[in-house]
């Protein structure tokens, strides 16, 4: 218990060390875009004004949209301000492109709809996925178990927004069977409202099972390949264990251990949602947000959607250290 | 009796097949400690394998049969083709290598149950019960049903693989070099533990291992093989005392005695490749008395009296 404690207290620290550097980065990067907010928002105010605007104009105009949006003053100062919003008020200003809408509820209408959809779309792919390799590797010297491993070959090096063209063409335009945009109407959650997303998500989900699918198979089968040759394998089948046995409480047992960490790397990583899925089917999640807030230069949008991301995967790969034990005995901590 | 007759065991490789046990016949007397000794490449554990009837490619068991005059619990004989339906339960195996033979993950308690299918919770129970008696008898304390492989000393987990082997009174029990990577103490517990399973068991048990001075003190019965050919047995207090093969003569003489004043003979050269033609005794080419006769003609396996048989032309006297 006291190593495991030892343990916790390091592991907490390094977890802290990895949100802020992140976070640090984070804060440059937006600031070395080309687009200024600013610059932008004057823009669109002189094509609607339809006339120009005179330099002392501009120059307050500039003066007063940078005291609203927090970007004045220099650099550094900028960096501690932000640093308060991110560790302490947990709150990321107003959208500088939606404005006065505030970042957090652009962010909290996205979360639910990338969630839902990377979570199902995550853990369906990886158990799929897992199941094919593991038959694959186990039987691998059979003509089914080839035929399993080819599809997962074919599909994995195509990349997902590919896959994501293909199902549009065939799926909702040549057999309009899909949607081609996303449709979901607001309202109470009722059955129609479910059958809805169901039918609106499916196509962005598939591709994105897909995709995690054939990587899914491929390393669950050179895994389950390699444990298979284990001396403990033998022995078991010496032993006169059943194949199905072997096959689960050996092989599998064992060959899941490095597919559990990357499912909880690829968990973390759903908050940041698919950019390019969500943009071909017009999906309203974070990915889409992410999307608008580089083209407008949004920075407070930006450091919303994607300090959730670097958060999310910071507490996955906590978490599965911290639960790793519980699948792989030999590092349990005494 | 286990009968061999005419047994070869041939290997597929790239170069073409090569015959690791090379038509071998012989008899086993059931109920003894059998060991086997010979060179690395001299076909022990292929001899173990299709013992076993763990034949697999690229293994096959190209000529020949073997009788193990056992019935099974059908009533059936036990054959090779039929015989891995008995694994543990009628002829059993102890591995070298204990770290890798359990599964890491999983509780020996585990390992002990995954033999056969439970119908009720009441079974698992019983079973464990005899599981727990048995290994008392083992010096074992029940705690090790609760360990997992790693948490165990290397002498804890060959206790347990001798315990797995042992559990169902099988009527054979092959062991494979059990004490390899043990060290020397730990390796005396082990062997006093297995030579006093099989007294009370009364089994026959084959033992493989490089170790004459384990041989000398365990075994009843010595088969001395040599390039994929079985070149003398008997008795091992006959063997050990009296050795008619030179190729014997020279393994015993290699073993420190307490009292030695003179410097321990080595046996020179190497075996013969099973890749080029053999022709004559295989032994020849290192053997100090070979005469003409003996790089012309192989010489078969012959009785001379006492249950010892030699393959040798002009065997010692």
């Amino acid at each position: 218990m006291k190593n495991f404690l030892n343990y916790l207290w390091q592991r907490l620290l390094t977890f802290f060390v990895v949100l802020f550097i992140g976070i640090s980065v984070l804060f440059l990067l937006p600031r070395l875009m080309p687009s200024d907010p600013i610059d932008n928002y004057l823009q669109r105010l002189q094509g609607s004004a339809g006339q120009a605007l005179t330099g002392e104009q501009v120059a307050e105009i500039r003066k007063a949209l940078g005291e609203m949006y927090g970007i004045q003053g220099s650099l550094i100062d900028q960096y501690f301000g932000y640093l308060k919003r991110v560790f302490v008020s947990h709150d990321f200003g107003p959208s500088l492109a939606a404005y006065p809408k505030p970042v957090s509820e652009l962010i909290n209408l996205a979360l639910p709809w990338t969630f839902g959809l990377m979570l199902v779309s995550t853990i369906t792919a990886w158990l799929l996925g897992n199941l094919v390799g593991l038959v694959a590797g186990f039987f691998h010297n059979r003509k089914f178990a080839t035929v399993l491993e080819t599809l997962g070959i074919l599909i994995y090096p195509i990349p997902y927004y590919i896959f994501a063209f293909v199902l549009i063409i065939f799926f909702a335009f040549l057999i309009p069977a899909f949607p081609l945009t996303f449709v979901v109407m607001p309202g109470p959650v009722t059955f129609q409202k479910i059958v809805d997303i169901i039918y609106n998500s499916f196509l962005p989900a598939l591709t994105l099972i897909l995709v995690n699918f054939g990587w899914n198979v491929l390393g669950m089968k050179s895994l389950a390949y390699s444990t298979k040759e284990e001396g403990y394998v033998l022995y078991a089948r010496l032993k006169g264990v059943k194949p199905r046995r072997i096959m689960y409480n050996y092989v599998a047992r064992n060959a899941i251990l490095p597919q559990i960490t990357s499912l909880a790397l690829s968990l973390g990583s759903i908050f940041g949602g698919a950019l390019i899925t969500e943009m071909l089917f017009s999906y309203p999640g974070i990915g889409m947000l992410m999307r608008s807030a580089i083209s407008n230069g949004d920075y407070n949008l930006l450091y919303g959607t994607i300090t959730i991301t670097i958060v999310a995967v910071a507490i996955s790969t906590l978490a599965i250290d911290l639960l790793y034990p519980l699948f792989d005995p030999r590092i349990r901590h005494r | 009796m286990i009968r061999l007759k005419n047994v070869v065991g041939t290997y597929t490789t790239v170069r073409g097949t090569v015959d690791a046990l090379d038509d071998v016949t012989t008899d086993f007397q059931t109920g003894n400690i059998i060991g086997i000794a010979g060179e690395s490449g001299c076909g022990k554990s292929t001899l173990l394998k299709l013992l076993y009837g763990n034949i697999e490619y690229p293994l096959a068991m190209s000529k020949g049969m073997i009788d193990y005059g056992m019935k099974g619990p059908d009533g059936r004989d036990i054959t090779t083709e039929n015989i891995s339906e008995h694994w543990f339960k009628k002829i059993s195996y102890i591995p070298q290598s204990s770290m890798s033979s359990l599964n890491p993950v999983v509780k020996i308690r585990k390992q002990f149950l995954d033999f056969q299918d439970f119908r009720s919770r009441k079974e698992i129970d019983e079973t464990l019960e005899k599981v727990v008696a048995f290994l008392r008898e083992l010096d074992l304390t029940p705690e090790v049903l609760d360990a997992y492989p790693h948490q165990l000393s290397g002498g804890m987990r060959q206790r347990v693989m001798v315990a797995l082997g042992t559990f169902f009174q099988p009527d054979i029990i092959l062991a494979d070099e059990p004490t390899t990577a043990l060290d020397v103490v730990v390796q005396k517990g082990i062997l006093l533990l297995l030579a006093e399973l099989q007294r009370r068991m009364k089994n026959t048990m084959f033992l493989v291992t490089h170790d004459m001075g384990v041989h000398y003190q365990l075994t009843h019965k010595m088969v001395i093989m040599y390039a994929a050919k079985i070149v003398e047995t008997g008795d091992s207090e006959e063997i050990f005392s009296r050795p008619r093969h030179p190729y014997t003569k020279m393994l015993i003489e290699s073993l420190p005695r307490i009292g030695d004043a003179k410097k321990l003979q080595g046996v020179e050269g190497k075996p013969p490749s099973l890749w080029d033609e053999l022709r004559g005794c295989r032994f020849a080419p290192r053997c100090s008395r070979a005469k003409a006769e003996c790089r012309e003609r192989c010489p078969e396996l012959a009785a001379v009296g006492n249950g010892h048989s030699v393959a040798c032309l002009y065997p010692e006297s």
